[in-house]
């Protein structure tokens, strides 16, 4: 089983947004429910994040419908059908990556791709309201064997994915130039880094 | 993409990294072979099967291909879609069809909200109500809107001459090849767009002084140091980023040449000129001041190849580094960095569209940076200012000359040209008007009426003169994805557009590559700009022009010099074609008369040379050196207002998510900056108390708006950065219709301007 990371080189992030309209786009999340924030700082410099995808997460035990669990690879998923929408997990998560969804969409009704992606049963972008949302990397690209959307969309290449256990790859390279996780002293222990 | 060997067609597809190198005629074989089978052609957006295909099957998958249209760009990225029966559900980046290994940008992704945007144009409208009021609208039939446009401008041009129609094109370009054969056919010059405000003053200043219309280049393979002069491309183009970015690996040096600490600075680790808005002339002269007194020059170029250069070594004189530093506030030990790094060999400069220009004295100023590569010998220099081959395909924008009917039909008209009186440089070098003196065309009868393409009546400075431009016209009617009040308000007729999604024409053209959209259905009657002008056209009496309606029958005109059909790349079902290039690469053309009609070496100008003293300006009476002038509203200038107003206001530079004033009402990208910001300096912020977030009034002597302060470090002490295209705090109404005499452009980006906190 591959062991993934995602490393963010900050100084190559320009503030462009694209990643976080394709994330919007691949996973029709609602309003005021971006999985990844950007995060502006005085000297024009950008906090990108994610849900870090903790070894160690703070999110999982605190659930009581155990509706938010770590897979097989090791990503965080929430089952919105279970989850209850009680909010303990956004309390516990130190990095803000969870939010509830709103009860409404961008527009009055639904436009014509959301009603016909539900039609089609794309589960990974059914949205339900007062229920947990949060960024799962894109597992339904990743099990395609396909690199989450963000990282796609990224105009730099300032997001960087792929296996630690691979020497060669961009993930393991950047990790040997230092590459930092945000927060360790918390023992979390995130899969996402930044240079 | 433009690697192909010169004398085959190459036919790739999409998705299975595939390609295949034929013969043009083994290609049009293979088209005509994989078109035969009915089961490819039930794949393709044109010919798929109607209603009767049961739940199961329309809900699957399907690809097709366009390009975008967000950002009004040229090239436009090429983009993947999937739809379900009809609706487009998801898009990706055509990879084969932008830069390499890159991707659209947030404006791209959001095209999908805007495609299904429940307030999208769906059938043609007629006003009810008289112009200048809240419009009352009424639907009316294609056939009445049609019929009613003819018979309007057939009128005008009965009863004044075909010249007072104006053919005006803004957001989106693709229509611009069509438009232009209409105007011309119809009899009138008067086709003009927004790039009157736009690329076409570079173009105009690089016309002038080395007769290419097309001036700057990214860096290439030999290119020592690239100078990045007032290009912000990590907001503009974003999708251009990842090869610069490769360069830079390669070992690109880059320069930063911009008011602005921009993401370029830090990403491509460029050597900042932080110069002050509109002293772009100066800094280049300030540079060539210590080019030329250290020799840095190349002498064998110039000496060839060079008119005017004692001339040019006389004046740089004038901006010595120290009064060069005084004027532009680029330290003088970094004009001196910057001017040593051409003695490091090749060395390229690129150019955005606008800023160098937005000022009064906008174009002597990009003359006098163009300048500066001519004398170093980076023209069409291996890694330095590389002049592309003659295109062999029709530009998306500006399409084939004689198609568009500007070989033939355009020369004659020129007389007819309603700006020939206020800018007779640019009438005699640009084909399309310059259209910042709409309200005097139209004050002097010379305009009476007007049809307009994605128009927007509030780009210009002191917006509501164009405004009352339109209601003073005859007739006027507009084609839009939305009903924009702002202007719709004024015109007679609207039209609703289709979009990317939803047009065949025209091909796409990247390089020496084609393909061929798939539309879908479009929304209601939207219809494509395209088959609204051949309607149009046809029903003006147009009919052999515009082949009785037959939007493929025109498609089919414009590619005629390719030898490629509608049907040929309808059967390529969107995979690339790649057509043979006109010839190797050969650098330095101007040794090889490969740059002038008459086949002779040297340049396209009137001495043949590089024209660094203008032998067309020196005609019209202007400056033919390239001589600094300050800005008419700067610190220098004027420092009696400077007084009062101390900071310099620009505005008009890109952000990433909106083009001017689209994308606000899609949420997707709107999200992030739901109403007007102010960019302001921390230091210039805390000396009016003025906090993040604050609500504050930007004022100056013709106006002010009230807008969100936004903190940054990007933006140098004593200037403010604010973005445009905002209907009810517009920066336009605080613009002064101060025009460049040479290219007509106003000062977008050199008003003087203060902020103060508003009280609560």
């Amino acid at each position: 089983m591959p062991r993934y990371a995602m490393v963010i080189k900050t100084h190559l992030c320009t503030g462009c947004q694209t990643c976080s309209v394709a994330c919007k786009m691949e996973n029709l999340t609602l309003p005021g429910c971006a999985r990844t924030v950007m995060t502006e700082r005085i000297d024009a410099t950008w906090q990108v994040s994610v849900c870090m995808q903790c070894e160690n997460p703070p999110c999982v035990p605190v659930c009581p419908a155990d509706a938010t669990r770590k897979n097989e690879l090791g990503m965080i998923t929430v089952d919105q059908e279970t989850c209850i929408g009680c909010g303990n997990c956004i309390e516990a998560c130190p990095y803000g990556a969870r939010h509830i969804n709103p009860d409404r969409g961008y527009f009055r009704e639904p436009l014509a791709f959301e009603t016909t992606s539900r039609k089609a049963k794309e589960a990974h972008r059914r949205q339900v309201a007062g229920r947990v949302d949060k960024c799962d990397w894109c597992l339904h690209r990743v099990r395609a064997g396909r690199p989450p959307m963000c990282v796609e969309a990224c105009t730099t290449g300032a997001r960087v994915f792929g296996d630690r256990d691979d020497p060669k790859s961009g993930v393991s390279r950047l990790l040997r130039d230092g590459a930092k996780p945000l927060r360790p002293e918390l023992g979390t222990i995130p899969k996402v880094f930044y240079l | 993409m433009v690697s192909g060997e010169p004398d085959q067609v190459m036919f790739s597809t999409t998705g299975k990294g595939k390609t295949m190198r034929q013969t043009r005629r083994e290609f049009l074989k293979t088209v005509a072979v994989a078109g035969s089978s009915a089961a490819l052609l039930e794949c393709t957006g044109l010919l798929r099967k109607a209603s009767a295909e049961d739940l199961a099957e329309s809900m699957a998958e399907v690809k097709g291909y366009t390009y975008c249209d967000g950002c009004n760009h040229v090239p436009m990225c090429g983009m993947v879609y999937f739809r379900r029966g009809e609706v487009i559900t998801r898009l990706e980046t055509r990879q084969d069809h932008n830069y390499p290994n890159s991707t659209i940008c947030s404006k791209g992704y959001a095209q999908l909200q805007e495609q299904y945007h429940p307030d999208r144009l769906r059938y043609p409208l007629k006003r009810t109500n008289p112009k200048g009021r809240p419009a009352k609208w009424k639907r009316i039939s294609w056939d009445e809107a049609i019929r009613t446009t003819a018979k309007h401008l057939n009128g005008v041009k009965a009863k004044y001459g075909a010249d007072k129609v104006c053919f005006f094109t803004g957001d989106p370009k693709e229509m611009r090849p069509v438009l232009q054969r209409l105007a011309y056919s119809f009899g009138s010059p008067n086709f003009g767009s927004e790039s009157s405000t736009c690329f076409r003053s570079v173009s105009l200043g690089s016309l002038l002084l080395s007769g290419l219309p097309r001036p700057g280049a990214g860096p290439g393979k030999e290119t020592r140091n690239c100078f990045v002069w007032g290009v912000n491309q990590s907001y503009s183009m974003a999708t251009a980023m990842k090869s610069l970015l490769r360069a830079k690996e390669a070992g690109v040096r880059y320069f930063v040449v911009d008011p602005r600490k921009t993401p370029m600075v830090r990403t491509l680790d460029g050597f900042h000129l932080p110069l002050r808005p509109g002293t772009d002339g100066a800094l280049a002269l300030g540079i060539m001041n210590v080019v030329i007194n250290e020799d840095l020059y190349d002498k064998e170029f110039v000496g060839k190849w060079v008119h005017g250069f004692e001339e040019l070594k006389v004046y740089v004189q004038e901006f010595p580094p120290e009064k060069t530093a005084r004027i532009t506030g680029v330290p003088a030990d970094r004009i001196r960095e910057a001017a040593r790094a051409f003695a490091d060999g090749p060395t390229t400069v690129m150019l955005s569209a606008s800023p160098v220009v937005h000022h009064t004295n906008g174009n002597q100023n990009l003359r006098a940076v163009l300048t500066l590569f001519a004398i170093t010998g980076n023209f069409d220099r291996p890694g330095g200012m590389v002049v592309p081959p003659p295109a062999v395909l029709p530009s998306t924008t500006d399409g084939h000359p004689v198609f568009c009917r500007r070989t033939d039909l355009l020369p004659k008209l020129q007389p007819l040209r309603a700006d020939r009186d206020y800018f007779p440089v640019w009438a005699e070098l640009v084909s399309e008007i310059q259209m910042n003196r709409l309200p005097e065309y139209v004050d002097r009868g010379r305009i009476k009426a007007m049809l307009l393409f994605g128009g927007n009546a509030k780009m210009w400075p002191q917006p509501h003169l164009y405004q009352k431009a339109l209601l003073g016209m005859d007739f006027s009617a507009a084609v839009d994805y939305f009903y924009r009040p702002w202007t719709h308000d004024y015109v007679d007729l609207l039209l609703p557009a289709a979009t990317c999604f939803e047009r065949l024409a025209p091909a796409a053209v990247f390089g020496r590559s084609v393909y061929q959209r798939q539309p879908v259905k479009p929304l209601g009657e939207a219809r494509e700009d395209w088959q609204i002008i051949t309607d149009i056209g046809t029903a003006l009496g147009l009919k052999k022009e515009f082949f009785n309606g037959s939007l493929e029958a025109v498609i089919n005109e414009d590619l005629k010099p390719t030898g490629l059909t509608v049907e040929q790349l309808r059967k390529a079902e969107g995979s690339m074609a790649t057509v043979p290039a006109s010839g190797a690469p050969k650098p330095r053309k101007y040794e090889l008369g490969m740059l002038r009609p008459d086949k002779l070496p040297g340049f396209d100008t009137p001495t043949g040379k590089i024209e660094v003293y203008s032998t067309i300006l020196e005609k019209h009476g202007v400056d033919p050196l390239p001589t600094y002038k300050e800005p008419s509203e700067s610190l220098l200038s004027n420092p009696e207002m400077a007084k009062k107003y101390p900071l310099v206001f620009m505005t008009g530079a890109r952000i990433p998510f909106y083009t001017h004033t689209k994308w606000r009402d899609v949420p997707w990208v709107s999200e992030f900056q739901p109403e007007p910001v102010v960019n302001l300096n921390p230091q210039d912020a805390k000396a009016r108390g003025i906090r993040e977030g604050d609500t504050v009034i930007l004022e100056n002597s013709r106006g002010h708006i009230t807008v969100k302060a936004h903190l940054t470090e990007m933006v140098g002490a004593g200037m403010v950065d604010i973005y445009h295209g905002w209907v009810k705090q517009d920066v336009n109404t605080m613009l002064a219709r101060d025009f460049d005499p040479i290219s007509g452009f106003p000062p977008y980006k050199s008003a003087l301007c203060d902020v103060k906190k508003a009280s609560v």
